[in-house]
């Protein structure tokens, strides 16, 4: 039943499309950082130094060993590497200028991806120069701001939804004040709430749809382009926005259509019951 | 016998004004016709408008088909606005839509197929004489082509009551007499009609008919006694 007037999509259209671009731009950002966030958690919980203080090379080599050996005893912990002597010295060498990093009595360094300090200490009682550290522990502020800043992009997100209904909630009330005399003919023959809510809404939702998928096409550019650069900086955007979340992009402008009818017939409704 | 439509004390106000309509009480039997008079001001179309559901009144009981609308739930309306035909003074055409679409509209709206409401919209069309323009908009057509049209989708669906405001206003009198007698001959099925007019010449071609006046929101002759048209001077 083509009874409202056809315009080319207009105002309403465009408005969709920012919305859509700018709600999928941070949910994007929401996404990839949530993986960031997890990895990195992972690994600021589980990532261990053990640490063997000793000014005695040779005996602090002794230690070492028997640390590996024990690491390697006990199931559970990931594999242990021991920083290599003249990795540490280099990483010294800048605070130390004018001294040889070799005349440094520097603790042997050993590298654990899986484990737990609580654990390892227990492990290591009877061995004082051993002392265990979470190396995760310096990575803590950087989790807590990526969690900020999926905190700022998820409210960007949740927004963009809200302007979205409020818009086409406004676009409703402009449809049915064009569309008066119309739907007062409609209703004078007898069409019922739901039939002119169908055809209102239906409207609503073909322009929605329009904007949501110009929105789309936009912020699949810009993310795309993103992604490859910082593939080109050795960053790959492909491992923190997984299989899942491309789908979750792809399904939001259907959400985002989803919000816009919903608000539309709350509003028509509020309207509709008003009439006589 | 229970009426089509049933005023019973019925006023009808608008914001704090006086009353439009005042103490209206009036029964249309089935299968009557009823012509509504009055001067300009009177109330008609406004009497109209709570026949046809358009209003509520601010008093009293209008009863449709045996149902009092005050007590009835919202979303039973459009069942009883689909039993009424009405053609409207300034026709209320959609212009968007072709002749054709606008005569179809009822039958859409009831949710008839479209295989069904084809031949039979085309048959009205070309019975009011409008069969080569239906695929014109209201804007192409002149007045009394609007009006034809008007009625063609006031009496498609052949509903029990037809309310016409001023149904002839703007065609010539051999079209004015055409659609009188569809009129007729669908209140010969049954169907209830009442035709608010100013033109005397068609309440002299239904004598059978009953007046009802209305002046200052009051009807002078609710039990519909004055069954004959009034005195046309033949100067």
């Amino acid at each position: 039943m083509l009874v409202l007037q056809r315009q080319r999509p207009g105002t309403f259209s465009l408005l969709m499309a920012a919305t859509c671009l700018l709600m999928l731009l941070a949910a994007a950002l929401t996404l990839a950082l949530r993986s960031a966030a997890h990895e990195i958690a992972d690994a600021a919980a589980q990532r261990i130094i053990v640490q063997v203080i000793d000014a005695d090379p040779i005996r602090r080599d002794r230690v070492a060993d028997e640390v590996i050996t024990r690491l390697d005893r006990f199931a559970g912990f990931g594999s242990a590497q021991r920083v290599p002597p003249k990795e540490v010295q280099a990483l010294i060498a800048p605070y130390i200028e004018g001294v040889s990093p070799n005349d440094l009595p520097l603790p042997a360094l050993i590298e654990l991806k899986k484990g737990r300090q609580g654990a390892l200490a227990r492990i290591f009682r009877d061995l004082p120069t051993v002392r265990v550290t979470a190396a995760g522990a310096e990575l803590s502020p950087l989790v807590r701001l990526i969690d900020a800043l999926r905190a700022v992009s998820t409210g960007i997100a949740l927004t963009a939804a809200a302007a979205t209904a409020l818009i086409a909630t406004l676009a409703a009330r402009a449809a049915l004040a064009r569309e008066a005399a119309t739907l007062g003919i409609l209703h004078a023959l007898g069409a019922t709430d739901r039939q002119i809510l169908r055809l209102v809404t239906g409207k609503i939702a073909r322009d929605a749809g329009l904007g949501a998928a110009g929105g789309l096409a936009i912020a699949l550019m810009i993310i795309l382009m993103i992604a490859s650069r910082l593939t080109d900086i050795g960053v790959g955007v492909n491992s923190h926005l997984s299989g899942t979340a491309w789908m979750v992009l792809l399904l939001l402008p259907l959400g985002l259509v989803g919000v816009a009818v919903l608000a539309a017939q709350g509003a028509l409704l509020a309207s509709l019951r008003r009439a006589p | 016998m229970a009426g089509i439509v049933q005023f019973d004390n019925v006023g009808l106000r608008y914001g704090t004004g006086a009353e439009t309509l005042a103490g209206l009480s009036f029964t249309l039997a089935p299968g009557s016709f009823h012509f509504l008079t009055g001067p300009s001001g009177a109330g008609k179309t406004s009497l109209i408008n709570l026949i046809t559901l358009a209003q509520r009144p601010s008093r009293g009981i209008v009863c449709l088909f045996g149902r009092d609308t005050a007590n009835l739930p919202r979303k039973e309306l459009p069942e009883l606005r689909r039993r009424i035909g009405v053609v409207y003074q300034d026709f209320r055409l959609v212009p968007q839509l072709s002749a054709f679409d606008n005569v179809a509209l009822p039958l859409r709206i009831c949710g008839m197929a479209e295989r069904e409401i084809t031949p039979r919209v085309e048959e009205l069309l070309d019975w009011v004489g409008l069969g080569p323009r239906a695929a014109a908009r209201p804007a192409t057509l002149s007045g009394g082509e609007q009006q034809r049209v008007a009625i063609a989708r006031a009496v498609i669906t052949h509903p029990e009551l037809i309310v016409a405001d001023e149904p002839t206003g703007n065609v010539d009198p051999e079209m004015a007499a055409r659609l009188l007698h569809l009129l007729e001959v669908l209140n010969r099925q049954g169907t209830t009609v009442l035709i608010a007019t100013h033109d005397v010449h068609l309440l002299r071609q239904m004598p059978g008919a009953s007046i009802m006046r209305l002046a200052k929101g009051r009807i002078d002759d609710p039990t519909g006694a004055l069954r004959f048209p009034p005195r046309v001077s033949e100067a």
